[in-house]
């Protein structure tokens, strides 16, 4: 079964169009040639997207902004870098301004769970280690109650945060997206990862025998 | 496996990418240590959304879908050909700049691209943006309809018809007594103390 999908993997890249080559297409005029760059590179830019927010619409909606940006933008586009990477940079942007609009959650309302987030919230301090991590891809509102934590942060905070544990980027990555300097990208993330751990902290009960 | 190292592995054991060893490792440390083990469960409380989805540019790369994907990295990860991997490193090592001014999609732009990814099925949003326009367009109107309702009932309506007036002979009575004003409609103002010239 997974050679027979190496195998038609292999064909089709040899069968398909570059993404530079669909760029040419699209900028020809060609709505297919966009239309395949769109599906090629979709789950990778509603990912990115899914780092952010938790609310699939949401996620959908920034995802398709980010193609109409593309679109836009095409005739800047440089062949030189990666199409991936480019709207890469386009999607993390439009997520940046979709934060900095939204309002922050007050650190004080970090406590305000609905129900099955408060489930989820005991389950955190009770399960095992190994029932926790299974439990967190079949529940919702494990992601709910994240975004909830995370939204806490400003928005800078939370963007570094992302990419630099989300999208793995490193510090000069970062700072070549969103324009800032490295130092500033590395004491967003250092303040971040402190203000991250002191809001979970609060959530976390002692285990009994502990400190 | 002392604190710090456990800590590293935090990330990996989520993904369930850690080997069977390592991964027995940590969770006898997590038993014994108090504090690994809370800092473990602090680090559940973000992680579905920072570190969930390891495998997501595997996934990308092999074309599929979030929700088809296989739930075991090491299956999607072994689809990845070494190829692939140049490219996710390629896209890494380019440092770039704000690409696009994000403000200046033309109108006729993007609505042809919404245009083109619905007609390809990519998004339906082409059409939620329509329909938001028309439920905004419609939310417009009712607010003008129901300001207009509003203007037109709280102006006092004449209580009879001309019709009316010239048929019921009631109606031609003593006058009311009129208003003080002068011939331009102005208030006439009141005598101080003229009531009482008389009085007494």
């Amino acid at each position: 079964m997974r050679g027979l999908l190496a195998f038609k993997r292999f064909a089709r890249s040899v069968s398909e169009p570059s993404d530079q080559d669909l760029v040419a297409g699209a900028l020809n005029g060609e709505p297919a040639a966009f239309a395949e760059l769109a599906t090629r590179h979709r789950p990778r830019v509603e990912r990115i997207c899914q780092r952010f927010f938790s609310d699939t619409e949401q996620v959908r909606d920034l995802a398709q902004e980010t193609f109409i940006h593309a679109y836009g933008g095409l005739q800047g586009y440089r062949a030189e870098i990666p199409f991936g990477a480019w709207l890469r940079a386009i999607a993390t942007n439009l997520c940046y301004d979709e934060l900095r609009r939204r309002r922050r959650r007050p650190e004080e309302l970090v406590a305000d769970f609905s129900a099955p987030e408060a489930n989820w919230l005991g389950l955190v301090n009770t399960a095992t280690p190994e029932e926790l991590v299974e439990a967190a891809e079949e529940r919702r509102e494990s992601k709910t109650l994240a975004d909830k934590l995370l939204a806490t942060l400003k928005p800078e905070d939370r963007l570094v945060l992302t990419l630099q544990n989300g999208e793995e980027m490193s510090v000069s990555e970062i700072a070549g997206i969103v324009g800032w300097s490295e130092a500033k990208v590395k004491i967003r993330a250092f303040r971040a990862r402190q203000a991250l751990r002191r809001q979970a902290g609060r959530l976390v009960r002692p285990r009994k025998g502990g400190e | 496996m002392n604190c710090f190292e456990t800590r590293q592995d935090f990330v990996s054991f989520w993904q369930s990418a850690l080997d069977g060893e390592r991964r027995r490792e940590l969770l006898a440390h997590l038993k014994g240590c108090f504090k690994c083990d809370r800092a473990f469960r602090a680090f559940a409380l973000t992680a579905p959304m920072l570190h969930s989805g390891g495998a997501a540019t595997a996934e990308a790369l092999a074309g599929a879908t979030p929700h088809t994907a296989p739930r075991e990295v090491s299956d999607v990860a072994s689809l990845v050909t070494p190829q692939d991997k140049r490219n996710v490193q390629d896209a890494r090592s380019v440092q770039i700049e704000m690409p696009i001014d994000m403000n200046g999609v033309r109108r006729a732009d993007a609505d042809h691209a919404a245009e083109i990814l619905r007609r390809a099925s990519v998004y339906r949003l082409a059409d939620r943006r329509s329909s938001r326009q028309w439920r905004e367009a419609a939310a417009g109107l009712s607010a003008v309809a129901a300001a207009v309702l509003l203007a037109y009932f709280s102006v006092a309506a004449p209580a009879q018809s001309f019709d009316d007036v010239v048929s019921n002979t009631d109606s031609i009575s003593e006058p009311a007594a009129q208003p003080d004003t002068d011939f331009l409609g102005q208030q006439i103002p009141s005598m101080p103390g003229a009531s009482n010239d008389f009085a007494g």
